[in-house]
């Protein structure tokens, strides 16, 4: 017979681990919002103030400020950004510049969470935000022209264009086999 | 006795939902790979079509699919295996899909494809990466020619296929073209379990030979298929016009979704409000 006590610990235990898990899902990978020009600009000035070394993806409005990697999927491990299709366009070079994150990873901690989560709000992005690429100690300036979703299978969207512009996107909060939230910018 | 069995069954039940849905992508693909674990779980010898003891579906360097372009067997098996990566385990599958060469833009002429086209996509870790780009910064330095790790890889098929008039072609989307690739691939018959194999093996080099994208950029794209001249085939050999593949490519896989783990915070914490109140008034 399991006894009073032992059971009052297993409820507790559950009761926190469900909270727990519950923030870690719903709140943990939620970014600063910077909804001004001014808040953003602040965000830039403390984060990003000048060119980096490495590629970086920057975008003030959702605090995001992450590497780009050129390799598959394993090296949006640490809530980096994938250059999907490099052939197809980069800042530089012209064309279609494709890139991808995680919308959401679980972690086991909060610190994990937002950073594994790159992209968790990316669906707060407005028309006219601004998107900034440090690409080989360049830095480009993108603002937001195009908002919308498409099925996984769109691959179409990562093929190169004739003018240059930036596709980011994401999955879903339904995961990855239910679409995705794309995002196009121009310089 | 009535609230003794109601607790154990909260507490069966909420590891069951735990273990079953806790990483619902894990569980759905297993690997890198892209292909759904009951595809590779249904492939010969139980799901370990490559006899190397470990599932197909655990691995991320292996990968087995349907392959509806086998025109003699549509529902045919076939593996990709990653043999030996010069940088250890690095480098995995993140793509490996039958492709009906009916649907590219063009066709080579004179020729068709027995077993239709495969798409591969490999790439590596960070790790990697990063070795390969501190190893090409050297060799520029130097003026040596720049390119990255070689991989070798196996096509292993389900059965013997007639080979004797294989040429491998190697498509570059880039170009829309075809070109030649069998002086680096070997065709071979090998025993797995007790059943002989149609083998084919080649070497791609990261930004060099084979290499789709032709850059150093820890991701190797590899569209390949044998073709068969016209004029040999048989009736059976002949590609269907219109197919369509079990798997195609999609877009990125870019995070897990969020409902399974709020259905488990939700039942989690419900099971404590049925569980505490109740005992503890007692």
């Amino acid at each position: 017979m399991v006894s009073n006590r032992s059971r009052a610990i297993v409820a507790i235990i559950f009761l926190v681990g469900g909270i727990y898990v519950a923030y870690l899902t719903l709140f943990a990978p939620q970014h600063e919002i910077n909804a001004t020009s001014a808040s953003q600009a602040l965000y830039v000035k403390s984060q990003a103030p000048k060119v980096s070394d490495q590629d970086r993806l920057i975008i003030p409005k959702i605090s995001v400020n992450a590497p780009i990697n050129p390799g598959g999927v394993a090296t949006l491990e640490n809530g980096a950004i994938w250059h999907r299709q490099p052939q197809n366009g980069d800042p530089a070079s012209g064309g279609n510049f494709v890139l991808a994150g995680h919308r959401y990873q679980f972690a086991t901690t909060p610190d994990h969470a937002i950073k594994n989560s790159v992209l968790y709000d990316l669906d707060k992005m407005k028309l006219g935000d601004r998107i900034l690429v440090d690409w080989h100690k360049n830095r480009y300036t993108y603002k937001v022209t195009k908002i919308y979703s498409v099925k996984p299978n769109a691959i179409e969207i990562e093929e190169r264009s004739t003018k240059p512009k930036m596709t980011l996107y994401t999955c879903t909060l339904a995961g990855s086999t239910d679409g995705r939230i794309v995002i196009e910018a121009k310089l | 006795m009535r609230g003794k069995y109601l607790y154990k069954f909260v507490i069966v039940l909420l590891f069951a939902v735990g273990l079953i849905s806790f990483s619902p992508s894990a569980l759905a693909y297993g690997d890198s790979d892209n292909i759904p674990s009951s595809v590779e779980s249904a492939s010969p010898n139980a799901g370990d079509n490559n006899y190397d003891s470990i599932p197909d579906k655990k691995q991320s360097d292996v990968a087995t699919t349907t392959n509806p372009n086998d025109t003699e067997a549509p529902d045919s098996y076939v593996s990709l295996e990653i043999t030996s990566p010069e940088e250890g385990s690095n480098w995995q599958i993140d793509e490996f899909n039958p492709v009906d060469p009916a649907t590219l833009p063009s066709q080579p002429d004179g020729t068709v494809f027995p077993v239709g086209m495969f798409d591969v996509k490999l790439s590596c870790k960070q790790s990697c990466w990063q070795n390969e780009v501190s190893r090409v910064n050297e060799l520029d330095s130097v003026d040596a020619v720049a390119t990255g790790d070689t991989v070798h890889l196996k096509l292993i098929f389900d059965r013997v296929l007639d080979t004797s008039k294989w040429t491998t072609q190697k498509y570059d989307p880039a170009t829309d073209t075809y070109y030649d690739y069998s002086p680096y691939v070997t065709i071979s018959t090998q025993l797995y379990g007790s059943t002989l194999r149609t083998v084919l093996e080649w070497d791609v080099v990261d930004g060099g030979l084979g290499d789709a994208d032709g850059v150093v950029n820890c991701q190797i794209s590899d569209p390949i298929g044998p073709t068969v001249p016209i004029a040999t085939t048989t009736t059976a050999l002949i590609v269907p016009a219109a197919k369509t593949t079990v798997s195609g490519p999609t877009l990125a896989n870019t995070g897990l979704g969020t409902n399974i783990l709020i259905s488990i915070a939700v039942l989690l914490i419900a099971a404590a409000v049925v569980i505490f109140p109740k005992r503890a008034q007692q």
